[in-house]
């Protein structure tokens, strides 16, 4: 309110439809456990269309992409039924692993941006 | 209610409000406050030469926001706090100001209420009730509580990092001249980490240059603590000068928020007062706390 000390209204920031998303994995995905408790999640890449000789003889094409999940990120796929929405996984993750609510919902929403875009995962929207 | 201790500045807040903002400069900045779904509060500070007048600011103030097309806009006071209640695109908004004269500091609040809930004026109160800008006190310790940290530290010591991930918060402090530095880091998923024992983890953050000189192990509450002291190896000019560099740390996994706690500090050691280093403590629940 000082005039030497300026401010403008805060920034409305409002974090619920970010919250009533729904993560959905890729159907398209397989997954398989290896021996050191990770789950490894497989998708099948498109082959790029530039991907011809002579370009194809130099630069590798690999038809499908892996993604090693860990203990933690195992635990948060398999949260990712579908049904769950955002808000009620950072509040599983927090309840977990003790955590406050913005701690979690930090990591939770960090991890699943990754995994969108390694294309094993999917947000939905609603549409409200 | 929970406490919060940023820049000497202590208030209570709901514990489901969380500081996902901050400023670490001492003289002029800011915290914000969220709940899960939005900002509600807001926090700032700068030190001013004395009391302003509030009346005008007031009044200055209540103009500008009706040039911005704030409605219903109205004074409100809850002394020493003078303010303006207002809405902003439907959603009300309260804003307070007082002056602190033990460290003329000027703060400014906000509440910023959901569109669902109406501005709460008894709980407005409550807040401003519980805002405290303690003076300086006789042993000149100044305590920070956030992020799960309650760290008490020589008063002249200023935050110069703070850094928060999930599961993850660590404070540095120094004094002016950085010849002192403390550091305070508490982390979470200890489990999913931590995979050798407390102590060999301790020594792993000693840093470089170091020899350890003493390890010593105690339980206080059914926290078991690890301590660690050491030297630098090669001392250098500004050894000579300001006393050989000391570092010690404290570490432990508190039983009741299943975190490891960890605060240590590295400092020039005068031969001629040993002790004469101010203290500094770190707190993890009600029933632990440890110094040196």
């Amino acid at each position: 309110m000082d005039k030497s000390h300026p401010k403008n209204t805060p920034q409305r920031q409002n974090w619920r439809s970010m919250l009533k998303a729904r993560p959905v994995r890729n159907t398209a995905a397989t997954t398989r456990e290896n021996d050191e408790n990770q789950l490894c999640v497989v998708v099948k890449t498109q082959k790029p269309r530039y991907m011809f000789p002579p370009i194809s003889w130099f630069v590798p094409y690999n038809p499908q992409r892996e993604v090693i999940l860990d203990g933690v990120g195992k635990q948060l796929w398999l949260w990712c039924d579908g049904q769950r929405d955002v808000e009620e996984i950072i509040d599983l993750f927090k309840d977990k692993y003790q955590l406050s609510f913005h701690e979690a919902k930090t990591g939770v929403t960090d991890y699943f941006k990754k995994l969108v875009q390694r294309g094993v995962l999917a947000v939905v929207m609603d549409k409200d | 209610m929970e406490s919060w201790a940023w820049n000497g500045i202590h208030l209570d807040l709901p514990d489901d409000w969380e500081l996902i903002q901050f400023s670490k400069d001492p003289r002029s900045g800011r915290c914000a406050f969220a709940d899960r779904y939005q900002l509600r509060f807001e926090l700032d500070w700068a030190v001013v030469d004395g009391p302003p007048d509030f009346a005008r600011m007031v009044s200055d103030y209540k103009a500008k926001l009706e040039a911005e097309e704030v409605t219903d806009l109205r004074s409100v006071q809850h002394a020493p706090w003078y303010g303006v209640f207002g809405r902003e695109n439907k959603l009300p908004i309260s804003r307070y100001g007082a002056f602190f004269p033990a460290r003329s500091l000027l703060l400014e609040i906000v509440f910023l209420w959901p569109e669902e809930q109406k501005a709460n004026n008894a709980f407005e109160g409550r807040v401003m009730d519980g805002i405290r800008v303690p003076a300086q006190n006789d042993d000149a310790l100044r305590q920070w509580h956030a992020f799960g940290i309650d760290a008490t530290v020589p008063d002249n010591h200023e935050l110069v990092e703070c850094n928060v991930h999930t599961a993850y918060a660590e404070m540095l402090f120094a004094d002016q001249k950085e010849r002192t530095q403390e550091t305070f880091l508490r982390r979470g998923m200890v489990s999913e980490w931590l995979d050798q024992p407390l102590q060999e983890w301790l020594e792993s953050k000693l840093p470089q240059g170091y020899t350890v000189v003493s390890r010593r192990q105690s339980t206080h509450a059914s926290h078991e603590c690890w301590q660690l002291e050491a030297r630098i190896t090669r001392p250098v000019l500004k050894d000579w000068l300001w006393g050989t560099r000391h570092y010690q740390a404290c570490a432990w996994i508190c039983p009741q928020d299943k975190r490891l706690h960890m605060f240590s500090r590295i400092a020039h050691q005068p031969k001629n007062a040993p002790n004469a280093l101010p203290d500094i403590r770190m707190a993890c629940c009600a029933d632990h706390q440890r110094g040196f």
